[in-house]
């Protein structure tokens, strides 16, 4: 069975979101509840994206057609591209969950842990494997930009109460800017 | 407008100004010269930054200044290993690498610096002297003439995209379909929104555009793990004599005029105008047959091209709140996030914040040799550091990025839903850039269609024809100029394709 090529998935992805949001437009948009006449409202909130939508949708098909006409379709053992290796493939699955994760706990866990998570993570899946390096880039460049962005810039970042405490006495030591 | 000019000179000549730029030189030409690392990328990642530190004439020349120095600063790995830093110094690497090959690449990195610091002053100057009839031209522009010139905006930006046409239109339309959603412009309704309140104020700039631009390139290095530096580069030969540089003039002007004519056109950009000034160089020399082994006119011709179109970028962006390219949005999210509207009222309501930093810009060049000069040693080495140091500092800035723009968590989630879009889109060879301008065009261009639709009122043939006839005169226009320059970028990319196969072979 032979896959289709990435950029053949992508228009047709972007193809059936926009059939969709074509057809199921009268739910996603809202209409005035009380008409309005062309004084007040020129152009009801759907015109323009339905203007647009049917655009997609004729661009994306033409390109589809384009690739069936070409016989572009699928990936052939002649026209194979390089998909990555396994490990390759397991690291970038890897890199979205830990991103997804850091991204939901950057409030709750607070900057300076997600900032050490992500990082160390990234390190290691980008190929270091020095400890030292790991854990100097982790730990002290959030910390130096923590204290820049909140000390310098007077800006806050999300950060654990017990952290922020731990952190305030240091912070002050520093001269003001 | 002349006075909020003077009033300008008065507010640009500021120490901090010139520290904060010299910082933006500097972080720029550290990105451009890192191979992998783009100018979009860091822009995107410093955007917050220039916003924190308070002032438009400090936060806006800090980004001007990135944008100059990445531009140049891409030449430094395409002269020494062959590497462009940026797309717009891969013609840099025919005539650069060769000269580094034949032990001469100080003075190939030495030409690139000042072909662009010329080129760079002059079209700045353009850009000073042509914003004030511009500005005033564009004043005169109602809703229909906006819409038409951003539509025509559009179709060139979708033609000039990297790749097929189709594959530019279908991210254009996918970046004005991103941009409705959130409330309806007239009517407040709410679209697309599935009933979350975050969404009623539609989608962010700044994490769509580190999401777009940064995620995908931090993913593409986890792809390749083992990412260790390239080779160490040379920095070795005489340097460059000013007789060598005089005889190059000509060639730095004729570029200067190429770059400068293509970068007020939006979309066009610098990869397009280095290719163009490199084969207009090579034309009207004496001795063609020497360009690609090593003739300092070539890096000339290339570079001057490229950093010419940095200041005319500025004219539709400033005038008609048009970006041209990725980096010139970035710019916009950047006027945006200080409280300044790029537009045909900007240059009356906040004159003299405006031309501050227009001219801080031209000054700035001064700046730009001076730092150059001295760090061209440094950058030799840059180009040697390991991706692995360098990706963990990109994804903590576009994170910390991404959350200091609003100060709110829902953007963390945009960024990784646009990250996302971003890495399926570069897997499948689609170019974000048309997105992004989409995004940032496609609700300017519906509420300018709708005021369009209200002047009209019933009697829209009559108003087209003899009220709005410059409009009608643009819409006509747009289909023919999009095939015309269509046809045009197909050519240079065949030419293009077919100098890479020579390269190879």
């Amino acid at each position: 069975m032979y896959r289709p090529r990435a950029d053949v998935t992508f228009a047709a992805v972007v193809l059936v979101l926009a059939v969709l949001a074509l057809i199921f437009g009268s739910w996603l948009i809202a209409q005035p509840l009380i008409p309005l006449g062309p004084d007040i409202l020129a152009m009801s909130p759907s015109v323009f994206p339905t203007l647009v939508l049917v655009g997609t949708t004729i661009v994306s098909f033409i390109f589809l057609a384009s690739q069936v006409r070409r016989g572009t379709l699928w990936y052939t053992p002649d026209r194979e591209e390089d998909t990555g290796r396994p490990d390759a493939l397991y690291r970038q699955g890897l890199f979205v969950v830990i991103t997804v994760t850091c991204a939901l706990l950057l409030t709750s866990l607070g900057f300076l842990s997600t900032m050490f998570l992500l990082m160390a993570s990234t390190s290691i899946l980008v190929g270091n494997r020095s400890l030292v390096q790991i854990l100097t880039l982790s730990l002290v460049l959030p910390l130096c930009f923590y204290t820049a962005v909140t000390h310098v810039l007077r800006t806050e970042l999300p950060e654990a109460d017990f952290i922020e405490r731990t952190l305030a006495p240091l912070v002050q030591l520093l001269p003001s800017v | 407008m002349i006075e909020a000019l003077l009033a300008g000179v008065d507010v640009a000549l500021r120490i901090d100004t010139f520290i904060w730029i010299s910082g933006g030189l500097l972080l720029g030409m550290l990105m451009g010269a890192l191979p992998g690392f783009t100018t979009s990328m860091g822009m995107s990642v410093l955007v917050p930054i220039s916003f924190l530190v308070g002032d438009p004439l400090i936060g806006i020349p800090f980004l001007i200044g990135v944008y100059k120095g990445g531009i140049y600063g891409g030449s430094v790995p395409a002269i020494l290993i062959s590497m462009p830093g940026t797309g717009a110094s891969i013609a840099t690497v025919f005539d650069g690498h060769a000269l580094t090959k034949k032990g001469k690449s100080r003075k190939a990195l030495e030409m690139s610096l000042f072909a662009s610091a010329i080129s760079d002053f002059f079209s700045d100057v353009f850009t000073l002297v042509m914003i004030i009839p511009v500005a005033a031209v564009v004043l005169g522009f109602g809703p229909p003439e906006i819409a038409a010139v951003m539509l025509l905006s559009l179709v060139i930006i979708a033609v000039t995209a990297t790749g097929p046409v189709l594959k530019g239109l279908i991210m254009l339309c996918l970046g004005v379909w991103v941009g409705f959603v959130g409330a309806d412009p007239f009517s407040a309704m709410a679209r697309y929104t599935f009933g979350t309140s975050e969404l009623y104020d539609g989608f962010h700039l700044i994490p769509i555009l580190i999401g777009l631009f940064a995620l995908p390139e931090i993913f593409n290095a986890v792809k390749e793990g083992d990412v260790s530096g390239a080779r160490v580069a040379t920095f070795v030969g005489e340097r460059l004599r000013l007789a060598e540089l005089r005889r190059s003039l000509k060639t730095i002007f004729r570029s200067t005029f190429i770059g400068t004519g293509i970068g007020v056109v939006p979309g066009l950009g610098q990869p397009i105008a280095a290719m163009m000034g490199y084969i207009a160089a090579k034309n009207s020399s004496s001795h063609p047959e020497t360009f690609g082994s090593g003739e300092l006119d070539g890096v000339a011709g290339a570079e001057a091209a490229n950093n010419a179109v940095n200041g005319p970028t500025m004219v539709p962006l400033l005038t008609l709140g048009i970006p041209g390219d990725a980096v010139t949005a970035l710019l916009l999210g950047a006027f945006m996030m200080q409280g300044l509207r790029p537009g045909p009222t900007l240059l009356t309501s906040s004159g003299d914040i405006v031309f501050g930093i227009l001219i801080a810009m031209v000054l700035a060049n001064v700046l730009f040799v001076m730092i150059g000069y001295m760090t061209i040693p440094f950058f030799t080495r840059v180009v040697t550091i390991k991706k692995s140091l360098l990706i963990p500092v990109t994804i903590m800035l576009a994170f910390s990025g991404t959350y200091l723009a609003r100060g709110n968590a829902f953007d963390i989630v945009t960024l990784i839903g646009f990250g996302l879009i971003g890495i399926a889109a570069r897997q499948a060879k689609f170019d974000v850039a048309p997105m992004v301008m989409g995004f940032i065009l496609g609700r300017e261009l519906e509420y300018t269609f709708g005021q369009t639709l209200a002047l009209a009122g019933d009697d829209w043939i009559r108003f087209a024809l003899t009220e709005r006839f410059g409009m009608t005169a643009v819409v006509l226009a747009t289909p023919i100029i999009g095939l015309l320059l269509g046809r045009r970028m197909a050519y240079f990319r065949t030419r293009a394709l077919k100098r890479d196969g020579e390269d190879v072979s």
